[in-house]
């Protein structure tokens, strides 16, 4: 089936692209409260890619590179999964920012980043569920692989009867930097869903 | 009344368009990062200036501070998602006149206009 997501127009893109600018607004003062300092968010970029294709991840510059990768799934009449990958450093990062040292800091690591893959789900999926009025369950965020890239974890997992939309996003926190990109796998019997989000925004205006 | 619209974005442009009043008769001039901001502003198209912070080549904190340094009484209304505290604080710092939270609504519109006392 070719990808309905892919095929978006250039209008479709743009709303799609500036509600997740308002979602990972709303993600980056969740997280600022987290971390208690100021986030700096950088311009939001989508693109559709097609999973089963991972040759496709490798024009995103995360994707061959060793990381952090994180998933969550979402339930209801929007159903898949976002992984969050972070830079490899990433866990360090934000430890280090919260102010944790030592044996602690290295048994936080996976909780905070679960914390940040739980915000950042819910600000992006929450959004488009939000815009149509439909209810949407979470499962629990958990590590689903560090060290590899996301083209090696991609390859062994099955997604198939999924299309995929990959959110390009840079957060710095204070001194520290830390990126991660989300990958929202959406399952093909909902992706209409994701098309109705984005007609209605286009409507309504 | 001659208005800067600055966003990378086509739809959020369209929804401050939308939202501003009829009775303002607003002409319009649009931007899509603040590099061109400057520009339409240099070039005597804006008196009122409503402006986005997360957007490429030049972003809107940039934007304000350079807009406010070379014209302190220019009237700038920011429109963003970034909603931490400390980023509305910090664009008031600078001079902005109101910040509004996107997406923005005629009614959230109508007020920063009277905020600024443009209505």
């Amino acid at each position: 089936m070719s990808s309905q997501l892919a095929n978006l127009s250039e209008e479709q893109r743009d709303a799609l692209q500036e509600l997740m600018n308002v979602a990972m607004g709303q993600g980056a003062d969740r997280l600022a409260r987290l971390t208690e300092t100021f986030v700096t968010l950088s311009v939001p970029r989508i693109h559709a890619v097609d999973v089963t294709n991972t040759s496709l991840l490798s024009q995103l510059m995360i994707a061959s590179q060793p990381a952090i990768i994180t998933r969550q799934s979402f339930l209801g009449r929007l159903r898949g999964e976002v992984m969050v990958c972070f830079g490899d450093n990433g866990a360090d990062q934000l430890a280090d920012l919260m102010g944790y040292e030592g044996v602690e800091k290295h048994s936080i690591q996976d909780e905070l980043m679960l914390d940040v893959t739980n915000i950042l789900t819910g600000a992006c999926i929450n959004s488009l569920a939000q815009q149509v009025d439909i209810k949407v369950s979470y499962g629990s965020p958990s590590l689903l692989s560090r060290g590899r890239s996301l083209q090696e974890v991609l390859g062994a997992e099955e997604l198939r009867g999924h299309q995929a939309l990959v959110l390009e996003i840079h957060f710095e926190v204070a001194t520290h930097s830390f990126y991660c990109d989300l990958l929202v796998c959406i399952t093909e019997d909902t992706v209409a869903t994701v098309i109705e989000v984005i007609d209605q925004l286009l409507n309504d205006i | 009344m001659k208005i800067l619209i600055v966003d990378d974005s086509a739809m959020s442009r369209k929804l401050v368009l939308k939202a501003l009043p009829a009775e303002l008769q607003a002409v319009v001039t649009q931007a899509t990062n603040g590099e061109e901001a400057l520009a339409a502003y240099h070039a005597g198209h804006a008196e009122v200036i409503f402006l986005d912070l997360t957007m490429p080549v030049m972003d809107g904190f940039r934007t304000l501070e350079q807009l406010k340094r070379e014209d302190a009484n220019a009237v700038v209304i920011v429109i963003s998602a970034d909603i931490q505290p400390q980023a509305q604080q910090r664009v008031r710092d600078l001079g902005a006149a109101a910040f509004v939270k996107k997406p923005i609504t005629p009614e959230a519109m109508q007020a920063a206009l009277y905020e600024v006392g443009l209505i």
